[in-house]
């Protein structure tokens, strides 16, 4: 049994946990050693996208609508695609001008307006009081279902205590948000203890999410295969996985783009995203790991709602599935967890977004109306804090006020929705400002304000008027009577989603309001150079910052000022630091334009930059620079900017270029080398049987005496030794002619068989000389081949007489077959001399390349014939190479490639 | 800078192949069927998340060990 003490114990023990791990965190952070610093923290703490509407309502929905829950993760995960075009260019752009929120990018973008800051915090506190009342709700129904449920639904004895529970869990929630989120003004703004804390929730409410949903596939039931098969078996659960018709399909398309524009433009991802980043580097894992996230949250959605249908009595509310699944089992504890991840869910939502919303109402609310009205006293710190504290009780304190009011009236999913539809104005005013230069103030606060009421006229008045405010007429009649403008079909449009519908409707006039009005009105020079800075920040374009502001200040001036809001010491650390960057003595720091852009990036980062733009132009006197100069600068930074990307690829392709000239002139040499080699190893062979042939025709010469037997033997040498080199000779004048692409080849279609058997017999007398055996086996039909029968001839002689050569005398044996191929003719000589290692198979198709033993028997021939060999059967198409042969020594094999037309004659 | 500006380019393709794989009219084709008993939207819709966040974490991190070496 689940007595109601031993609940609250546990909620008010995570909580006083929570609170632990927040001051640890800060602890930590004060010590220098953050907690928060890496990828895996940064991914947790983005998941606060997953609230106590993930946590409820998704379950109630997939078990009402099927898998239209998805669209809204399914949206952030596109988002996080494109992480480094859009996601990376706000962190940026946010990090350089020191920015703190929502509103304070908006405005700093439109030429630092504090009314598209202003206007964006209204709307971003109309937008969210709905959804922080939702997550209080929420909380509350979760302790109502657990205690009703000991209870047995009727009077319980917590009732007392349970009547107040939003009340007290908004009071620690409030607490916990100004404790940890208002402890100093910074520049940065980030709160590491409420991250960490964040992070730690995320890790819960993923936990306790798993267990429920692997203990409904698992225990409830025999494995998920069981469950989806017994879910099958009724019609009415099979229905929701049916997607119908083309309305639904516009639906769904709608909420994926509604969650695409939620993930960037809620104030709270805002916060956890880009003030709370510690290091931009993190943002590169975190675009798969939150999406990792997401899957693994979701992935049980199904099987919970499912098993909740199946196992649980028709009419069981189904946004509180997730607690009544265990419970039914009787899994007590497990529903105790599952409340706790509910509660962590609630929890980092509600801190996160009073917490981004405080900053916001301060910063571009009331810090503003003071400054109009010089109510801003001397130290200002304590007074920012003060409004900031207030600022997030307020906010929690209206979402109370929400929850009593519309009650019960809207169910969770329904509420989250309409939500998002309101931050959603502010992604048309992002996306363009980010990405078009000529987007404008006016355009954008037409834009957002056009969508804004659309969406409070389409959305917000019926879930008012649901609750009885308003009267029912304007609903069924439209305002005014006229049916053309009811709430839920705008200019009649039927048969949408009431989300997609207001949706629909606000974007259309959000999107052609700013688009349109940025095309008809000029922009303000101010405007234009933030535009500038934003669009073109990626390029380079900070760097010119300074050089769009002219004026005179006073450093001291200037000092005074900033240390109003973040005290002296941080100030005088912060301008020291400056000039130690710029390479100067902190005392003789000047305050030149960057001073200035200084001085107002460290209030933007206290007050937000419309505010700190006020308060420094009240110290430093600015000449204005006309819109035209302004144009002019930007065109010059921009024209420079194009010089030098075109120097770039100039340089890089002058780089290529002597790349391959320096290939070029490696190739040459190398060419050169082998040329010379040739020609040193041409004069060797040449040198050596002239050598042999001058010194005997010397001998002979000298020795007249010399006897007839003797004679004849020198002479024969002389004889043979210039055969040799008329051989040589006319090789190196084939090769030579060959590679010079001069020899005249006369193609002429030719039977390979027939050139192989005359070349045989015109070898005969060597076979016969040297007792070599030569086996003939012609078996290539009628095939012919396009050649020249002069050069093939000298190829099968080379091959032959190469054999023969190797071959030993008396038990050697050559073979040589022509064969027929499906492509052409394959020719070969095998002998079974010594065979060739594998080394040199390449090698002695070379030019001068003998295998043997040169010393003891120089082998005859030129050493060519196999490189001409080579040349002239490549000349023909085909290949050469060499293999071992079966009988023990090598085979030289020749493929020859049949003539195309020619197959048939002959 | 070629090569991040690669890796963002193949990150922005993912992107579209999510619009196309997460949206109507190729969902829609999966509607009703089912597969070994599981409803086919279901598993498509987790199938294609899963392996494009895989492609995702691919791009990103193969990216950064090139980056650091």
């Amino acid at each position: 049994m689940l007595a109601s003490s031993v609940l609250l114990l546990a909620a008010v023990a995570y909580m006083a946990l929570l609170f632990a791990i927040a001051s640890f965190g800060d602890r930590r952070a004060a010590a220098g050693r953050s907690l928060i610093n890496s990828s895996a923290v940064y991914a947790l703490s983005l998941a606060v996208y997953c609230t106590s509407w993930t946590f409820y309502g998704s379950v109630g929905r997939a078990a009402t609508r099927g898998l239209d829950f998805l669209p809204i993760y399914l949206g952030p995960t596109l988002v996080f695609c494109l992480g480094w075009v859009l996601l990376s260019r706000i962190l940026r752009v946010s990090k350089a001008h020191r920015i703190t929120s929502i509103a304070d990018l908006l405005g700093s973008r439109f030429g630092k307006s504090g009314a598209v800051a202003g206007l964006v915090t209204v709307i971003a506190v109309i937008g969210s009081v709905p959804y922080i009342a939702l997550q209080l709700k929420a909380v509350s129904t979760s302790l109502k279902v657990l205690l009703e449920y000991q209870s047995g639904g009727e009077g319980f004895e917590g009732a007392s205590v349970l009547r107040n529970t939003e009340l007290w869990v908004a009071g620690v929630l409030a607490l916990f948000a100004i404790l940890f989120g208002t402890r100093k003004i910074d520049t940065s703004e980030r709160h590491e203890g409420i991250v960490a804390a964040i992070a730690f929730e995320s890790i819960v409410k993923l936990v306790s999410f798993v267990a429920v949903g692997v203990f409904a596939g698992l225990v409830l039931f025999d494995g998920f295969g069981d469950l989806f098969a017994r879910a099958a078996a009724r019609p009415e659960l099979a229905r929701l996985f049916e997607f119908g018709g083309s309305s639904a399909a516009i639906d769904w398309i709608g909420l994926t783009f509604l969650a695409m524009a939620a993930i960037v433009c809620l104030p709270r991802q805002f916060q956890v995203m880009v003030v709370e980043n510690v290091d931009e580097r993190h943002l590169d894992r975190a675009l798969w790991l939150f999406p990792v996230y997401l899957i693994a949250i979701n992935l049980f959605v199904v099987p919970i709602a499912l098993a909740g249908l199946l196992s649980l009595p028709a009419g069981t509310d189904p946004d509180t599935l997730v607690l009544s699944v265990p419970l039914v089992a009787g899994y007590n504890g497990l529903a105790v967890l599952a409340f706790l991840g509910g509660l962590s869910a609630a929890a980092s939502m509600v801190i996160v977004e009073t917490v981004a919303l405080s900053t916001m109402i301060c910063n571009d609310l009331v810090v503003p109306m003071l400054l109009r009205r010089g109510w801003l006293g001397a130290d200002t710190r304590s007074v920012l804090l003060g409004i900031r504290r207030a600022a997030i009780a307020i906010v929690v304190l209206l979402g109370f006020a929400y929850v009593r009011v519309v009650g019960e009236s809207y169910g969770l999913v329904s509420i989250g929705l309409v939500s998002f539809a309101a931050v959603a104005q502010f992604f048309p005013a992002i996306v363009l400002g980010l990405f078009w230069r000529r987007a404008s103030r006016i355009g954008a606060l037409v834009g957002i304000t056009a969508g804004f009421l659309v969406w409070a006229y389409t959305l917000l008045l019926p879930s008012v008027a649901s609750a009885g405010w308003l009267p029912r007429e304007l609903f069924d009649q439209g305002a005014l009577g006229l049916p053309m403008l009811r709430p839920s079909s705008l200019l009649g449009l039927e048969g949408l989603d009431p989300v997609t519908h207001g949706l629909f409707w606000s974007m259309l006039l959000n999107i052609a309001c700013i688009v349109g009005v940025s095309l008809f009105v000029d922009q303000s020079a101010l405007e234009r150079s933030q535009a500038a800075l934003f669009v073109d920040y990626w390029r380079g374009a900070g760097r010119e910052e300074g050089r769009l502001w002219r004026g005179t200040a006073q450093v001291a001036d200037l000092m005074q000022l900033v240390s109003r809001f973040l005290g002296g010491e941080r100030t005088r650390e912060a301008f020291a630091e400056e000039a130690r960057a710029r390479g100067r003595d902190p005392a003789a720091l000047i305050a030149d334009a960057e001073t200035v852009r200084l001085a107002e990036r460290l209030l933007a980062g206290a007050i937000g930059s419309a505010s700190a733009r006020v308060m420094v132009a009240s110290v430093a006197h600015e000449e204005p620079i006309g819109t035209e100069e302004v144009m002019r600068i930007l065109d010059e930074t921009s024209q420079v900017i194009e010089y030098s990307h075109r120097l770039e690829q100039q340089s890089r392709a002058l780089q290529a270029t002597t790349a391959e000239l320096r290939r070029a002139n490696e190739r040459l040499r190398e060419l050169d080398r082998l040329k010379d080699d040739f020609v040193s190893t041409v004069s060797h062979e040449l040198r050596t049987p002239l050598t042999s042939i001058r010194s005997f025709s010397e001998i002979l010469l000298d020795n007249p005496a010399l006897d007839q037997g003797r004679r004849q033997e020198f002479l024969r040498i002389i004889v043979t030794e210039s055969e040799r080199l008329t051989r040589l000779i006319n090789d190196m004048l084939d090769l030579a002619k060959i590679e010079a692409g001069k020899l005249e080849w006369h193609m002429t279609r030719v039977r390979a068989s027939e050139v192989a058997a005359e070349a045989a017999a015109a070898l005969g007398q060597l076979f016969r000389d040297k007792r070599v055996e030569l086996e003939i086996e012609l078996s290539d039909g009628a095939l012919t081949i396009l050649a020249d029968r002069d050069r093939l001839f000298q190829v099968v002689v080379n091959l032959l007489s190469n054999a023969v050569k190797f071959s030993p005398s008396g038990t050697g044996r050559v073979s040589l077959a022509v064969e027929a191929d499906t492509d052409g003719i394959r020719l070969s000589v095998a002998d079974n001399g010594p065979g060739i290692a594998p080394d040199h198979r390449e090698a002695i198709f070379e030019r001068f390349r003998q295998v043997g033993d040169m010393l003891t028997a120089k082998p005859e021939g030129s050493g060519l014939g196999l490189a001409i060999s080579r040349m002239i059967v490549e000349h023909f198409g085909g290949r050469a190479w060499v293999e071992d042969a079966p009988s023990g020594g090598a085979i030289f094999r020749v493929w020859l490639p049949r003539e195309a037309a020619a197959a048939s004659v002959a | 800078m070629p090569r991040e500006a690669r890796r963002r380019d193949r990150l922005v393709g993912l992107f579209s192949l999510g619009l196309v794989l997460f949206n109507p009219p190729l969902l829609w084709l999966f509607a009703g069927a089912t597969v070994f008993g599981w409803p086919l939207p279901f598993v498509f819709l987790f199938c294609a998340w899963a392996s494009l966040t895989t492609m995702v974490a691919l791009t990103v991190e193969r990216g950064s060990r090139i980056d650091e070496s």
